[in-house]
Parts: structure tokens; C-alpha cells; sequence
């Protein structure tokens, strides 16, 4: 008889109300059942992925004119991050282009497919009728032209967009290097970008190019690291910027002579001829150098003739190398400055040591006079069809320029770009091509070294390769090459896989000699007839040379550039505009020129100067605020004559009174939803021509007025002061140098820090540890921080974003304070004794302590120390009372106020070794356990104890490896050789708070100054602390902070700084400690 | 109020109460308000609660009219229409634990070696074990009397003993037990990899496309193969997406297979023949993370592989940040 049972009545009863809810999960008596996922084997076998593995792909990434070497992280068919490829001929780190190029690869707002018109109104097409209709439209050209129009491109491309083309392509991008090459012409008769070797330089003297965060590649950030440091050749570079603003690269400067970038190249032809007559090379530079006034330049650039003597000196007497101005020095005296600083290398004796290694970029560097003669073809109606790759000049170039309205002339405009843009908003017709790591490709950044290029994943839209697209055109005919296929998930076959088996058609390229039958193809056989691929199979060093990502020409010449001519230098250059206030505007770390605006983490990584996320700031003296009663965050007016942006006002000693900075690449209409924030800088100015090739970026007078309101532009900087912590310390560059990291008797000693004493009847009675001291057999991780190397780039913080799943929250809850980032960069204002400001960078992350605070607040346990040294963090357990976060002095932990969602395709870059958290769960960097595991799994598949030795893991976690400085070194603290266990002995090693008795994983390296001398109250504080505190000097050094009440008062407990009024929990944190 | 548990010897309320897993207070605490409003309360309260009375009694009467509670056996439980039918070879078995017997959980190992099913892998004692840790289910199996503990090869607890209906009746018993197939032949990856790997079509077809090319399954097979489609097979053995779960660690240290997933070499016959009453692959073990643990505290490998060095490592693997991702 089927009856109801009792318990099942009860049930009932007791479930009637509430059981609506449980649609998720079906509870039965004796089972769980959970939603049964798909099982999907491949169809084919891959030769080269073996799921749950990564397959890494060499393949090079692009920034203007140089080429980065990197490794595209393979995951089950995708690529889910970019590191460092160990072949290449050198290491520099991630680039920052690799990883937002990463984003922006999965971005949504990605072109899917061709379309003829743009934005809302954009019409889908099929491949075979958008090649007809641009096929047709070439042939149909006659007596008109077809021309292209894109960024700096070298290696095979070059070649075909010229055939293809006639000649009639313009190679230019906005905020490029036309004003060096210009002057590498005058002056050697080639037009070159000269190379240059920071590492060799002992004094560095920049003109205002960010060589740090983009000008010259990463390349030069890591030879400058090198250059720093002490244990390299015993010597500190000394780096001196001449210019009116600090900008990240300058914020690293020791010596900042300001100077309004107009007079920087006079200031730069006085130093030429006063060093030529201290080297005695006058004579060799004959008539190109010409006869100054050095009192009148000194004069007119606010120096004096003393200082500028200084640097001749220092210059004249060590190694020495000078930089032009780049983007930040480019008045219409552009070319002169850059000329200038030519002649000062070459009078210094840099040729050939520092500068111009021989290793020049010999693409085409075309300037704006080229872009204006197409404009003049343009609207004379002389362009049949117009080819525009990749570059944005309707947005990057000034209003009065009038290129949008022109490009509008073309017969028939066609954007061949991945992303949309305001360019191409305005094309006809659309063909989207594949990204950098869909494409084939290789670029040439140096005579004689060609970087590959290859797929890292299939292409995710139904896109095709440029060259592949300019081949089929120039075949001739319409193509029968079969629309891309759509598989199964979505993505597309390779079209030029799918080209493969197509008969060749004959080509109607001129004289190629081959018939290549697609791009690959043909970039191949551009390879073999280099002959730069050694060995008789040509195939198999085809592969050799993809799989390490660059194929290098035996004994390739490495002469610097000779003196073959002269250049006549010109007035200073001249501002214009009604207005006070001199624009000057800057490169950003970074979103560049613009071109990774829309990259979520371009905009959510804090700007390194100012902290300052999703916006535009203008960056001004305090006293030139003061006088227009601007406050910090204020939002204000900049305008020029009708035309005005509103931005926040961001207070800073880094800039020259009267002048604003403000950064480009900001406020897109047609680039995403993610690139319209703040304001673009460059509707301010009027398009102002060089005296050479180029455009003036910085030849326009603003004026300011306050709006009264203030500005939403957050900064996730907590303060601009260390609060007497020493957090980051200064440490006498000449004591450094003559010691470096040597074994020290008294670790810490040159950091002249003075920590708070620790009850000496605590250590001797062996109790100063409340909890036990936790044990490591094996490993106890632990990573250096080198401030001194650390350019405060924050490319760190991007790798981690990319590395750990960080969701992007956004401006308005950044301004609540609820950013998610694991390792932040703190910079800090300080002040030399001269006066001068000093900026410290100190990236703060999870410092892994032996004594965590936040464990023993942890009610639930999810956070504890494990045996490997590692603060653990187990998002199950978590509950979410935020007591760790209030209880961490470092303020390295970060809490899920929501479930952030990635929206469709980013979710594609997550990386699967790592967890995506959700709402109410609290997290912090992990010293990427998730690399430290798969290592151990390397090295325990040789044998069951092999232990991973420190040497394999020093770069291990992402910060480290994308790091171009390599100022994160991790590793194993437990076997003594390894550099983290050695740094600890250094005489400039410190640990942020160790009067807290934390026991952190994380030792910083302090950061050499040359204004400071050695604090001899210092030394032997690395003993017990005991007898530190009886000293009064100390005291009077670092204020009343040093001793017993600094413990207590909670505003010198974050070292975060950042988070003490910031993160959500304002007023636990203060009542933290 | 110890008067009060005259209570105790009514029939109904004690065996609501034992329903109730034996607590009596919610009738004592309404018998005690009953009295004292019946004695001291006026005419409402006095109708309210006769009222109340009369809907208490009405529920326990219905109550008593349903049938005692006794757990489900394995014909009553609504299985898959598949799963529903009877295996060939070693049956999922069932037997009634006596609460009121001496604690049984300490030899639940021996229990199974008892039984016999698995004397061929007499070594796998282990997996029974987590099988036999029954208890894991509603809190109401804990009735006074015992609960139903499925013991065999089929896993018990909160894990599924289901059998998931899979696009294709594949059987690990012909390719392993008849034709001698290694595992790592198919699922390439399990020493190299984090995943074992399921094989690719293609590599099904490398055989197929001349073995049994007329059997209906190898048909199905082959028209995935035709369409250029993957087979949408079913997850049996699935982790939550938070764990790391390397294959390659656990087959190297030397972890049969069928620890984890069970006598998979005997999974998929065909009874009588006919594939539609296959159970093509059926999850035994819980895959908790105390199961988990459990392993990781006990398994012998650790010992031969790591010799003095065992206890460090038994602490590395009770480690969270050893499988929580």
C-alpha cells in the first residue's frame, strides 16, 4: 500500500513554505546530485596541447618600433597570459603592450566580422564580398591611387604593403620618433633610430623620453636596472632629467634641473659644447656643433652656467649617455633637441659604449609632412582607395589638422584593424584582421635581427591576416578562398589554414620572383631568401627559429653611427595660445597614445605618480594651485581659446609652477565603452608642424579655472607621506657602490633605519614570539624587493590582474575603496636635502609573515602560515568578517564586496590554475601558488624529493617575471645560497615594519640616493634593537614617530598608506592596532 | 517536571518524538501550556486552546496513520531508468545496520573483506572503506533502529551511485578486462598531465573505423566522427572547479587507478547484450575532501616514495594550498 511515511509527512509539513527555493541542487535521501557537466574530447588529436599543461609559443609583441620577445601562455587552446621567452637574445621583462595587447585581445568590443559602414549602423558582410568589393575598387583605381596608412611597421609586411601600394604608404603613429630621425638624417645621412646600452652608463641624462615605461622599449628600463645596480661593476648610475615635469621615468631622477621642455635643447647644445671642450672632441664634431652662448642658453632655461657645468663635468668624466625628448620634448624645436643630444653623446665619447650600438631600427619612420601630403592627395580626390591599419590619427591628431574630414575624400576607405576606433567609425568598409597573437609576422627592431611571430591560439572572430588580405588584392582576383568556417564553439578557422589547399593563383604582384600562396607562405619565403636561416634544411630551422622566436644574421655589424653632416638649429621652441599655464602633455605608462584605452586594466591599475584610476588629472605645482585656489581632487576647466576638458587637479611638487601636465590617451567616443573616460588632451591643441617632420605635442598655453566641484577620478593613494615608518628608506649611493650587496656585519646598516626597540627581557627569555614559531622542512618562500631597482612602472600589478584572475570593479568602487589589486605601488614624496623632490616607489604586497596578523583574528581559520612559509588564504572556508583585513598592517588584503562577472569573451583569459572568488570572500596575493606548485610537480616527476632549488623560481610569480628591472626576486629562504636568504644580509635590506615583529617573507632592498650621507646612528640596529633606542640623535632624525608611541598610533600602522581611509573599512582599520 | 514524563508511555506522542529523532520537548512544552491555561485561563483561551488541541490532535493522528520510517531499500529508490536494472557481475549491495549493535565503523574494511566481492582486489580495502562510511546522509538516517548502508562496488554516503546516461554504451569491460587495454593507452595524459585526457574521436576511430564497424554503437560513433563532433560524454568524475587535481602526482606515486575511479574495468557489459542496459561508467568513490584527506594521511605510497622524509610529506599534502586552487 503506498502511503505517505511519517518522516516524509513531517517533511512535508515542515518544507510546505520553503522549499521553492531549491531548484539549484535536488536533495534526496541519500545523495547530492550536482548539474553533470559535458565531457568533450577533441576531435583530432593535438599535436601540441596537452590539456591541463600550458604550451607555450614564442612570439613577439610590438610597441612603435621596437619588438619584444614574450611567450604566449597556452591553455586548452587559449592563451591566457604572456611571460618572458628565456631564448631571447635579451630579458626585459613583460612589456606592458603584452598584456593589455592580452586584454585586448579578448576584448568585446573586438570587429567579428567584415561590415561595410561602422558603429550602430555597420552591415555585415561575408569575406568573399568584402574582398570583392576592395578588390574591385583596386582595380577600378586607374590613374588613382591606393595607399595605406599605419603604424611603424618593419620585416616582410613592408615589402608587400609597398608593392601592393606603389610606394604610396605612410608608416607613422602619432607621438612617434620622427624628431630623432629627422636628426639621425641630418647628422649620420641615414634615417635610423640610433640603439643605446643604459647598462654601460654611469650617467644618464634624459631630456623628458619616457625610457622607462615605452620610448625605446622595455629593453632600456632593464639596462637602466642594471646601470643601478651595485653589484654590477661597482658603480650607481647617476640619472639626471632636465625638463619641467616628473613624470614616471623622471620620478626616478637623482638630479631634476627644470627647465620649460622649449629650452631643453639649448640646454642640451650648451652641455654639447661644454663637454666637447672638456673631452677635447670639438674638433671631431667640426662644424656640426655649433658655437653657443652658454650663459644666454643657461639664462633662458632658468639653469644656471654652474649647474650646467656640473653635468658637463659628470659627464665628461664617467661613461655617460643622453637621451632626447621624445613625445615629452617635442616642441617645434623638436629636431634640435634631438640633434642636440646627438652631438652631446658624440662629444662625450658615447659612440660606440652607450649610444648607437649599431643597432639601429631601419624601418620607415614617417613623419606628420607625410600624413599631410596624403591629406593634400585625399582632398584632391587623388586616393582611390585608402588602406588604414591599425592606428587612430581622427582621434590622436589635433582638430584643426582636419585628417577626420579628409579621410572622409578617399574613394573608398578601408580599415584594416582589429578594434574599432574613431578611424574606424569613419571607413567605408571594414575588413578586421587578427591580432598579435593570431597572426604570422616578424619584425625587424635591429639590422640583422629578425623577431618571429607566430599564432599563440586560433583566431577567436572570423578575421584574417593583413597580409593575407593584401595578398588575395594583389592577386587580382576575387578570391575563392571560403569564408572562414564557424566551428562548433564559436571561433574561426585560420583563413589562411583554410587558403592552404587552394590552387595558386598567379600572382599579379610584380617581380616577387615566388608564388607565395598565403601569408605564411609568404613570410617564409621572405625567411629563406633573408638567408639568415642557417644549416642546409631550411624547414627545420624555419622551426628552430619559430620555436625560440628569432632568427639572428651571423656577425651582424655593429657599428655606431658616424658624423656625416650637420643640422642648423633653429629659434627655441615657441608656444602659443592665449593663456598662463603651459600644456604639457605626457605619454601614459600604460594606455601610450591611446591605443589601450580601452583595456579595462589600463584604466583600473592606478597611474604610478598620482594613484589615479579611470580618468584624466592634470597634474600641477602646489604654489600654481594655491595662486588659483585649486585644492587636490578638484575638478577643473583647462581651456584653449573655444575648446575646453575638464580634469581633476592633481597636486604634485613633480611638475614646474605654471605648467599642467595631463596624460594622453583618454576620452574615446568610438573605442568602447572602457575608453570614455576623462578627456582627451589633444583637442586642446592646434597642429603646430616642427621644424622638421614632425608635430609639436608641446607648443600650447591653457588656461585653468577652478569648476568648484570635485572631480570622480580615484585615487587609490592613501597619502603622500611615509609618516616617519621608513617604509622606503634612502640609502647613500657612494657607500653602496663601493660595498653593493655584499655580506654585511650589520644588515640593514646603510638603510639608517631606527626600529622600534623590542623588550630585551622578551628576547632573552625566548617569549617576544606569542604564537610558536612555525616550522619550514622544505621550503619557506620568500621574495626581495630591490626599491632601488624599481622604476614604478606597475607593470607588476598588471601581470597580477592577468596572472590571478583580479576582477576589474571600476571607478566608482575604487572611489569606495574596494579595488582588488594584489601588489600595489606606494609612492612616496620625499625631499632631499637640497630641496628637490625625491619620489619613492614601494610595491606593497602580501608579505607572507611567520607572526601574520591576520591569522590569529581569523575566527574560521581560512587564513593560516603553511609549511611552506605561505600566509594561506582558503576561500571555502572564508566567511567574511574582514577581521584580517583590519588586522593586516600592510593592507595587502582585499575583499569581495560583490561577484564580479567577466564580461564575454574576457572570461576566456582566466587562468585556470587559479580560482575566481565571489561575493564575501576575502583575498591577497599568494606568491602565485599556483606556479610554486606546478614547478614542485616539475621537479618531483625526477624524483620524489627533489626539491626545486632557488635558482629555477627566481622570477617565478608574475610580478617578478614581468618585472623589466627585475626588482622582484623570489625564492627559497631556506637554502642559504639563494639571493632572497643572501639579500637579507645586505647591508641595505630592511623589512616594511619589522617593529611589528611580523616575521615577513618579504625583505626590501633600500634605494640609492646621492644627496643623503650615511646616518652612523644606524649602524648596529641589525643587532637586537636594544641599544638603538637610548640614541637621541635618532629621535631628532625621524621625529618623535620612532619610539614607543608610534606603536600604538594607528596612522603608522598601514603601511599600505592606501588603505588606512581608504579600503571600505575606514574606521576598523584605525582602530586596528 | 519529571512528573511530567508520564508522557512517555502514550504511544503516539513517543513515537513522534522518536520521529522527531527523539526529542519530546515541543509536546511536553504544549501538554504543560495546555494544562496550565485549561486550569488557570479564561473562556477565549480556553476555547483557543481547545482549538489548538484539536488541530494537534488531528496531526498526530494523521501521523500515526502513516507508516513507520524505514530508509528506502535499493529497489524502492528511484533510480535511472538504466541504473534501475540489474548489473552483471558484482552487485551493489545493501544491508540494515543495527544502531543499537556495537560500533561497527571501526572495521569497515573487514566488513567488505567479508563479503567477498572484492577478493580478486583484495588490496582495494581502502576504497571500501570510504564506501562504507555510510552515515553521511540525512540526519534522519540516524534513527533509533539503524539506517541502509550499500556496500559493494557501487559508493555510498552523499556520492552518487548513479548511472548517467551517456550518448554512446561504452565498455571499459571489453577494451580492459577482454582486450587487455591499458588505461594510459586511451586517457594518454594521466602521467604526464594534470588531466588524464579523454581520448580524441580520431583516436576511437583509429581502431573502429575497421573494428565493429557495423555494431549500432560504433555507428553512433562513426557519424560524430563524420560530423566532425566531439562526443558529448557525460562527467561522472568531476572535482569542483576550486581544486588542483594533477593525475600525474598521484599515478606516479604509485595510485592504481581504480582507487579513485572504482572498478572501471569492470563497468559497461552489456547484459545480455544489449548496450541500452549498460551502465557505462558509475563514480564509486565520494570524491569529498575528507575522502580525500583520508587518502592523503594513509595511502602506503607516501612511505615508499619519500622513505624518512613521509612525515614531512603526509604534512604537505594535509596542506589546503595542496589541492585548494
Amino acid at each position: 500500500m503506498s502511503r505517505l511515511n511519517r518522516r516524509d509527512f513531517l517533511k512535508t509539513v515542515g518544507l510546505t513554505g520553503t522549499v521553492s527555493a531549491a531548484a539549484a541542487c535536488r536533495w534526496d535521501d541519500n545523495r547530492y546530485i550536482t548539474p553533470i557537466e559535458n565531457l568533450l574530447p577533441y576531435v583530432l588529436k593535438q599535436e601540441d596541447q596537452v590539456p591541463g599543461t600550458p604550451t607555450f609559443y614564442a612570439t613577439t609583441v610590438t610597441t612603435g618600433p621596437h619588438a619584444h620577445p614574450v611567450n604566449g601562455r597556452n591553455r586548452e587552446g587559449r592563451v591566457v597570459n604572456v611571460g618572458v621567452n628565456p631564448e631571447a637574445p635579451w630579458q626585459n621583462g613583460v612589456p606592458a603592450a603584452a598584456l593589455l595587447g592580452l586584454q585586448r585581445h579578448y576584448s568585446p568590443d573586438r570587429i567579428h566580422e567584415p561590415t561595410t559602414g561602422a558603429g550602430d549602423a555597420a552591415t555585415p558582410l561575408t569575406w568573399d564580398d568584402a574582398m570583392g568589393r576592395v578588390t574591385s575598387a583596386v582595380q577600378a583605381a586607374g590613374d588613382k591611387k591606393v595607399a595605406y596608412l599605419g603604424p611603424y611597421r618593419s620585416g616582410a609586411i613592408v615589402t608587400l604593403i609597398n608593392e601592393l601600394t606603389d610606394g604610396n604608404a605612410v608608416f607613422w603613429e602619432p607621438l612617434g620618433y620622427e624628431a630623432e630621425a629627422d636628426a639621425a638624417e641630418a647628422l649620420f645621412g641615414q634615417r635610423i633610430l640610433p640603439g643605446y646600452d643604459l647598462a654601460k652608463a654611469h650617467y644618464v641624462l634624459s631630456f623628458g623620453a619616457n625610457f622607462l615605461s615605452g620610448w625605446g622599449g622595455t629593453k632600456l628600463a632593464s639596462q637602466y636596472a642594471d646601470a643601478r645596480n651595485p653589484n654590477l661593476g661597482n658603480f650607481v648610475a647617476r640619472f639626471a632629467y632636465v625638463g619641467p615635469h616628473l613624470d614616471q621615468t623622471a620620478a626616478n631622477s637623482d638630479d631634476w634641473y627644470s627647465c620649460s621642455a622649449s629650452a631643453q635643447a639649448g640646454v642640451a647644445l650648451a652641455l654639447a659644447s661644454l663637454v666637447a671642450d672638456k673631452k677635447g672632441t670639438r674638433a671631431a664634431l667640426g662644424s656640426a656643433l655649433p658655437v653657443v652662448d652658454v650663459a644666454a642658453m643657461a639664462l633662458a632655461a632658468g639653469l644656471t652656467t654652474e649647474k650646467l657645468e656640473s653635468i658637463a663635468t659628470q659627464m665628461a668624466s664617467m661613461p655617460s649617455v643622453a637621451l632626447p625628448g621624445g613625445a615629452s620634448g617635442a616642441t617645434t624645436g623638436a629636431v634640435d633637441l634631438a640633434a642636440a643630444t646627438y652631438l652631446l653623446n658624440l662629444a662625450s665619447g658615447a659612440a660606440g659604449v652607450t649610444f648607437g650600438m649599431g643597432r639601429h631600427y631601419e624601418g620607415p619612420i614617417h613623419g606628420y609632412s607625410d600624413l599631410k601630403a596624403l591629406q593634400e592627395e585625399l582632398d584632391a580626390g587623388n586616393v582611390a582607395v585608402l588602406f588604414v591599419d591599425d592606428i587612430n590619427p581622427a582621434y590622436s591628431l589635433p582638430a584643426s589638422a582636419g585628417m577626420a574630414a579628409s579621410l572622409q575624400n578617399a574613394g573608398m576607405l578601408v580599415s584594416v584593424n582589429s578594434h574599432p576606433d574613431e578611424t574606424q567609425a569613419l571607413a567605408g568598409l571594414t575588413l578586421p584582421t587578427h591580432d598579435l597573437f593570431e597572426d604570422w609576422g616578424d619584425e625587424i627592431p635591429e639590422a640583422g635581427l629578425v623577431l618571429a611571430r607566430q599564432p599563440t591560439m586560433s583566431p577567436l572572430h572570423n578575421t584574417r591576416s593583413l597580409g593575407d588580405i593584401l595578398l588575395t588584392i594583389g592577386k587580382g582576383t576575387v578570391p575563392a578562398v571560403p569564408a572562414a568556417d564557424e566551428t562548433e564553439d564559436g571561433t574561426a578557422i585560420d583563413a589562411a589554414v583554410a587558403l592552404d589547399g587552394e590552387e595558386a593563383v598567379e600572382t599579379a604582384l610584380p617581380a616577387l620572383g615566388y608564388t607565395p600562396e598565403n601569408w605564411r607562405d609568404y613570410l617564409s619565403q621572405t625567411w629563406q631568401r633573408s638567408g639568415m636561416v642557417t644549416g642546409s634544411d631550411f624547414e627545420q630551422g624555419h622551426y628552430q627559429a619559430l620555436a625560440k622566436g628569432f632568427l639572428e644574421a651571423p656577425g651582424r655589424s655593429l657599428t655606431p653611427p658616424a658624423l656625416a653632416g650637420s643640422h642648423s638649429f633653429g629659434a627655441a621652441g615657441a608656444y602659443a595660445g592665449s593663456g598662463d599655464v603651459i600644456l604639457h602633455a605626457y605619454p601614459h605608462p600604460f594606455r601610450q597614445d591611446g591605443r589601450f584605452a580601452n583595456e579595462p586594466w589600463a584604466q583600473e591599475v592606478p597611474d604610478p605618480m598620482s594613484g589615479r584610476t579611470w580618468g584624466s588629472w592634470g597634474e600641477i605645482h602646489p604654489e600654481t594651485a594655491a595662486s588659483m585656489d585649486i585644492a587636490d581632487g578638484d575638478l577643473i576647466t583647462v581651456s584653449q581659446g573655444d575648446v575646453s576638458i575638464q580634469v581633476a587637479a592633481e597636486l604634485t611638487p613633480g611638475i614646474a609652477a605654471g605648467t599642467i601636465a595631463i596624460a594622453f590617451g583618454q576620452g574615446h567616443t568610438a573605442q568602447g565603452d572602457y575608453a570614455k573616460f576623462g578627456a582627451n588632451v589633444v583637442d586642446l591643441m592646434a597642429a603646430t608642424a616642427t621644424s622638421g617632420s614632425g608635430l609639436a605635442w608641446q607648443a600650447t598655453h591653457v588656461s585653468i579655472s577652478n569648476t568648484g566641484e570635485k572631480a570622480n577620478v580615484p585615487s587609490t593613494l592613501g597619502g603622500d607621506q611615509q609618516g616617519g615608518r621608513d617604509l622606503a628608506p634612502a640609502v647613500p649611493a657612494a657607500e653602496l657602490a663601493a660595498v653593493g650587496d655584499s655580506e654585511s656585519a650589520h644588515p640593514g646598516e646603510l638603510t639608517g633605519i631606527h626600529h622600534l626597540p623590542r623588550d630585551p627581557r622578551l628576547v632573552e627569555t625566548g617569549n617576544l614570539d606569542f604564537y610558536p614559531v612555525p616550522e619550514h622542512p622544505n621550503y619557506r618562500w620568500a621574495m626581495t624587493v630591490d626599491t632601488n631597482a624599481c622604476n614604478g612602472c606597475g607593470i607588476c600589478s598588471v601581470a597580477c590582474y592577468a596572472e590571478n584572475n583580479l576582477p576589474v570593479v571600476g571607478r566608482q568602487l575604487i572611489a569606495q575603496g574596494r579595488e582588488m589589486n594584489w601588489i600595489r605601488i606606494n609612492r612616496y614624496w620625499e625631499t632631499n636635502p637640497d630641496g628637490s623632490p625625491d619620489a619613492r616607489f614601494l610595491p606593497m604586497m602580501c608579505q607572507h609573515c611567520g607572526h601574520a596578523p591576520c591569522e590569529s583574528v581569523c575566527p574560521v581559520l581560512a587564513t593560516y602560515h603553511n609549511i611552506e612559509g605561505l600566509n594561506a588564504m582558503v576561500y571555502n572556508r572564508c566567511v567574511g568578517t574582514r577581521y584580517c583585513a583590519n588586522n593586516c598592517p600592510y593592507q595587502a588584503r582585499r575583499f569581495n564586496f560583490h561577484s564580479y562577472v567577466w564580461p564575454e569573451p574576457f572570461h576566456l583569459q582566466l587562468n585556470p590554475d587559479v580560482s575566481t572568488r565571489q561575493m564575501g570572500v576575502m583575498e591577497k596575493c599568494t606568491f602565485c601558488v599556483q606556479r610554486t606548485r606546478e614547478i614542485k610537480g616539475v621537479y618531483r616527476d625526477q624524483g620524489f624529493t627533489t626539491k626545486v632549488p632557488s635558482a629555477a623560481v627566481e622570477q617565478l610569480p608574475a610580478c617578478a617575471e614581468a618585472c623589466p628591472s627585475q626588482a622582484i626576486t623570489f625564492g627559497n629562504l631556506n637554502e642559504e645560497s639563494s639571493k632572497v636568504a643572501m639579500s637579507r644580509k645586505s647591508g641595505r635590506s630592511y623589512i616594511a615594519l619589522d617593529e611589528l615583529n611580523t616575521a615577513s617573507a618579504v625583505n626590501y632592498l633600500g634605494r640609492a640616493n646621492f644627496h643623503v650621507e650615511l646616518d652612523h646612528h644606524g649602524a648596529g640596529h641589525g643587532e637586537e634593537y636594544g641599544d638603538d633606542h637610548a640614541d637621541s640623535a635618532h629621535g631628532e632624525d625621524h621625529g618623535d614617530a620612532a619610539h614607543g608611541s608610534d606603536h600604538v598610533d594607528p596612522s603608522h600602522d598601514d603601511a599600505g598608506d592606501h588603505a588606512g581611509d581608504h579600503q571600505d573599512d575606514a574606521g576598523d582599520n584605525a582602530g586596528g592596532h | 517536571m519529571q512528573a511530567d514524563f508520564t508522557l512517555k508511555t502514550g504511544s503516539v506522542p513517543r513515537k513522534i518524538a522518536r520521529d522527531l529523532n527523539g526529542c519530546p520537548f515541543p509536546l511536553i512544552s504544549a501538554a504543560l501550556t495546555s494544562i496550565i491555561v485549561l486550569t488557570y485561563g479564561g473562556l477565549m483561551r480556553k476555547l483557543s486552546v481547545v482549538a489548538l488541541a484539536t488541530l494537534g490532535t488531528g496531526f498526530a493522528l494523521m501521523l500515526a496513520a502513516c507508516e513507520p520510517y524505514a530508509p528506502k531499500t535499493p529497489e524502492q529508490m528511484e533510480l535511472h531508468p538504466i541504473a534501475a536494472r540489474p548489473l552483471e557481475g558484482p552487485q551493489p549491495k545493501w544491508e540494515w545496520v543495527d544502531d543499537t549493535a556495537a560500533d561497527d565503523s571501526a572495521t569497515p574494511a573487514d566488513d567488505h573483506a567479508a563479503e567477498g566481492d572484492h577478493a580478486a582486489q583484495g588490496d582495494h580495502a581502502a576504497e571500501g572503506g570510504y564506501a562504507a562510511e555510510g552515515d553521511h546522509g540525512a540526519e534522519g538516517d540516524h534513527d533509533a533502529d539503524g539506517y541502509w548502508r550499500q556496500i559493494g562496488h557501487i559508493g555510498a554516503g552523499a556520492v552518487t551511485g548513479d548511472v548517467i546516461d551517456q550518448p554512446i554504451a561504452f565498455t571499459h569491460y571489453r577494451h580492459v578486462t577482454v582486450l587487455g587495454m591499458d588505461c594510459q593507452y586511451c586517457h594518454t595524459y594521466a602521467r604526464e598531465s594534470n588531466y588524464a585526457g579523454v581520448p580524441p574521436v580520431e583516436m576511437c576511430m583509429g581502431c573502429h573505423a575497421h573494428v565493429r564497424t557495423e555494431s549500432p554503437e560504433i555507428m553512433k560513433l562513426t557519424e560524430f566522427w563524420e560530423n566532425d563532433e566531439p562526443v558529448p560524454w557525460q562527467k561522472v568524475h568531476d572535482l569542483p572547479d576550486f581544486v588542483h587535481f594533477a593525475h600525474k602526482r598521484h599515478v606516479r606515486a604509485g595510485v592504481q587507478c581504480t582507487e579513485c575511479h572504482g572498478q572501471v574495468p569492470l563497468m559497461g557489459r552489456w547484459p545480455d547484450g544489449d548496450p541500452s542496459q549498460a551502465a557505462v561508467m558509475v563514480r564509486e568513490a565520494p570524491l569529498q575532501m575528507g575522502w580525500c584527506l583520508d587518502c592523503h594521511a594513509e595511502h602506503p605510497s607516501v612511505d615508499e616514495n619519500y622513505g624518512e622524509d613521509a612525515s614531512v610529506r603526509r604534512a604537505e599534502l594535509k596542506d589546503c594550498w595542496t589541492c585548494h586552487k
